[in-house]
């Protein structure tokens, strides 16, 4: 990028159309603006940076939405400004003119590529811009004396950020957040499908576990029934053999104990679990109608309340309303005769009548709200009657146990040792047989719920796990985990390659520039510090400081112009570019001076420096006289003509004197003079 | 899992990633973050969906 014609107008302290050409020859690459300080020197390279990207630089202007040139604006009405930057890039020229509109406080951008003198309009100049200098870049570039002197009490990031700005690494870094971004969401699907898997593990660690414990227990539950039915014989023996004693008592006694007992262990549980059985189907039976009867009841009961007050279904049927217009006659003797007033009446309530299909619906929805009352009356009944029924068994039941007791005592008071011997063997038998009865219970419960949970263990291996989905996940996680490694690799090698790069140019400007034999040491972190030949740091004075910031910048621009031709896909190219710097002499001293005057254009192709009549001495004048192409002056224009002219206010270009600042304008303004 | 020459495949996507990455911070075309993240996972998914075929 060579810059070729920069026209302000009307921006800022500037007032009219000023134009500037700027040198590009390569010989007389320097384009000198001479300005005191306020006249208008940053901007001048503000201007330059908003026409371009559309935003100033930074810690420059304070108010950025004031820009109309205050004069113009209060005198003359004026609302818009204007900038217009024409430049070249690769042999072809184009023209950038940036306006802003103070009443709308929004600017449009224009942009031409010139052919020929003509200019044919480009759709988006700002894409070419970005492509040929970010605007990250262009601040490099264009340096206000604010961005250098802040540049000198840089610290080791600031450093960092530039040159990473100069290699495009930032938009690496945004990458790589992104990057991680995605890993972490998709981390978060690998971790779902994850938890499926782990669902399905446990489902299968419960099939093989509890399938095998199921069988034992089935197992164990048909060992029992044998041993009962062995116990039983075995108590059923005993009884008969109690019947064989001869006496009379025993064997009356027997058999009621052996009919209680038939009641107690066989006959009234089969009843009370019959019972119960009954009551659970109940609410199979009757539940949806208890569910539906209080929603239905209300609903009847609205019906019946609309019946009573004759709302629905309406008083007049339909068929009757069209019989009495039909006839045109009232059943109060009055013609409905067509057009009649009555007749229109009487056609009103056809309207409102009830039609057949509205009282059959309103029919079918009162005789569903009977049934199911009916059947929530059947519930009530039958479970009424269940409960008693239960009541009265387990009565029953009581009484029977009772008996066997009464029994029992009667039995052990007769005295004969046969019967003792076999009540002995017959109490083991069935306490036996109890024990029986209790692990049996206890075996159902097992086999119930190991069923249940392995038909859980079934459902979910059903649904299956997730593991084509998981591999994919992790598969792509370790695509972009590699791309991320991929690229910090390629940052690191580029990052690296940089640091030494900017340090052979750095340490080659310091030795063209410094006096003192200083070299400059930029770590892995970028920190940058001055060492003596010894490797001895020294402490930077202000002048140092500047003078490292210059080396710095220059050396920058250098980078970037080295790196123009580099085939980097992934960062951003190098650029070749005008570099305009404003007062980088302040705070050095001579012999520091001169060395930068004589070595600071020759890192840019283009030139451009913004100098003050305080700076303007032979020490600097002397390297880049002969480098000069363009040279200007900014005018301050003072409205005060009480003023005298001073000595001060002027200054000796080429031999010429030129006033940098005027009394007595009509308007305080900014204006510029070509020193030819 | 991915067989093709990974290095060539992954720096072609990488610089792909740069260069959009690039074009949305720019000024005149800032495009929000997660609009860019949307695209990425897109051109991510899309080399890997070419990879496998």
């Amino acid at each position: 990028m060579i810059f070729r014609k920069l026209v302000i107008e009307n921006f800022r302290q500037f007032i009219g159309k000023q134009t500037f050409e700027f040198s590009s020859d390569p010989a007389r690459r320097v384009t000198l603006i001479h300005a005191e300080n306020g006249v208008g020197k940053t901007t001048f390279l503000n201007s330059i940076y908003w026409c371009l990207y559309g935003s100033f630089l930074p810690q420059t202007f304070d108010d950025q939405k004031s820009l109309v040139n205050d004069h113009m604006k209060a005198v003359e009405g004026l609302t818009q400004c204007a900038v217009e930057l024409v430049f070249e890039h690769d042999g072809e020229q184009f023209r950038v003119v940036r306006t802003y509109d103070e009443l709308k406080l929004s600017a449009i951008v224009q942009g031409f590529s010139l052919n020929e003198g003509n200019n044919v309009p480009i759709k988006s100049i700002e894409s070419v811009i970005d492509r040929i200098m970010p605007a990250s870049m262009g601040k490099y570039f264009l340096m206000a004396g604010e961005t250098l002197q802040n540049l000198g009490r840089a610290d080791s990031a600031k450093f960092r950020e530039a040159v990473r700005t100069i290699l495009g690494f930032d938009h690496a870094e945004s990458v790589s957040e992104h990057l991680r971004s995605i890993v972490s969401n998709w981390n978060k699907d690998v971790s779902k499908a994850t938890k499926l898997d782990a669902k399905l593990a446990a489902a299968l660690a419960v099939k093989s576990n509890d399938a095998p414990k199921l069988q034992q227990q089935e197992n164990d539950l048909k060992a029992n029934s044998i041993h009962r039915e062995t116990t039983e014989a075995e108590i059923a023996r005993i009884n008969q053999e109690l019947g064989k004693i001869s006496n009379k008592d025993i064997q009356t006694l027997n058999d009621k104990r052996q009919a209680v007992e038939r009641q107690i262990k066989i006959v009234l549980p089969r009843e009370i679990e019959r019972v119960r059985k009954d009551r659970s189907g109940l609410i199979q039976k009757y539940g949806y109608s208890m569910f539906g009867f209080s929603f239905l009841s209300e609903a009847k009961k609205t019906l019946d309340k609309f019946a009573k007050d004759r709302e629905i279904p309406s008083h007049y049927k339909d068929v009757f309303i069209k019989k009495l217009l039909d006839d045109a006659l009232c059943i109060c003797g009055s013609s409905l005769e067509e057009g009649s007033e009555p007749r229109a009446k009487v056609a009103e309530l056809y309207e409102g009548a009830t039609t057949k299909e509205q009282e059959h619906h309103i029919d079918k929805a009162k005789a569903a709200a009977n049934q199911l009352q009916d059947l929530a009356n059947d519930y009530t009944h039958e479970l009424e009657r269940l409960i008693t029924l239960e009541t009265k068994l387990e009565t029953e039941l009581a009484n029977y146990r009772r008996e066997k007791e009464s029994v029992d005592s009667e039995l052990d008071q007769i005295d004969d040792s046969k019967k003792d011997e076999l009540l002995t063997e017959r109490g083991e038998a069935e306490r036996h047989r109890d024990r029986l009865e209790t692990h049996k219970y206890e075996l159902q419960q097992n086999i119930r719920s190991l069923k249940e949970s392995l038909a859980v263990a079934e459902r979910d291996v059903n649904k299956g796990g997730a593991f084509a989905e998981l591999n994919e996940l992790k598969e792509r996680e370790a695509f972009v985990q590699s791309l991320l490694d991929r690229l910090r690799r390629i940052v690191k090698e580029e990052d690296s390659s940089a640091i030494d790069e900017i340090q052979n140019l750095l340490n080659r400007k310091l030795e063209a520039y410094s006096r003192k034999e200083y070299r400059g040491k930029v770590d892995q972190d970028f920190t940058f510090t001055l060492h003596k030949e010894s490797g001895r740091p020294i402490d930077k004075s202000t002048g140092e400081s500047k003078l490292l910031s210059i080396s710095f910048v220059s050396s920058l621009i250098e980078l970037a112009k080295s790196r123009r031709n580099e085939n980097s896909d992934f960062f951003v190219k190098g650029t070749v570019a005008p570099f305009a710097i404003d007062a980088p002499f302040t705070a050095l001293d001579n012999s520091y001076r001169g060395a930068v005057a004589e070595l600071l254009p020759e890192c840019a192709e283009q030139f451009i420096l913004m100098i003050s009549s305080t700076d303007w001495q032979d020490v600097i004048k002397k390297p880049l006289i002969p480098k000069i192409g363009k040279q200007y002056l900014l005018v301050a224009n003072v409205a005060d003509d009480k003023k005298e002219r001073r000595t001060e206010d002027e200054i000796d270009i080429g031999g010429e004197t030129y006033l940098h600042t005027k009394y007595g304008s009509e308007v305080s303004c900014t204006t510029s003079v070509e020193i030819l | 899992m991915i067989t093709e020459d990974e290095d060539s495949l992954e720096d072609e996507l990488l610089k792909d990633i740069l260069k959009y990455a690039r074009e949305a911070a720019t000024a005149h075309s800032e495009v929000p973050v997660a609009k860019q993240i949307e695209h990425i996972e897109n051109l991510l998914l899309s080399t890997m969906r070419r990879v496998k075929k």
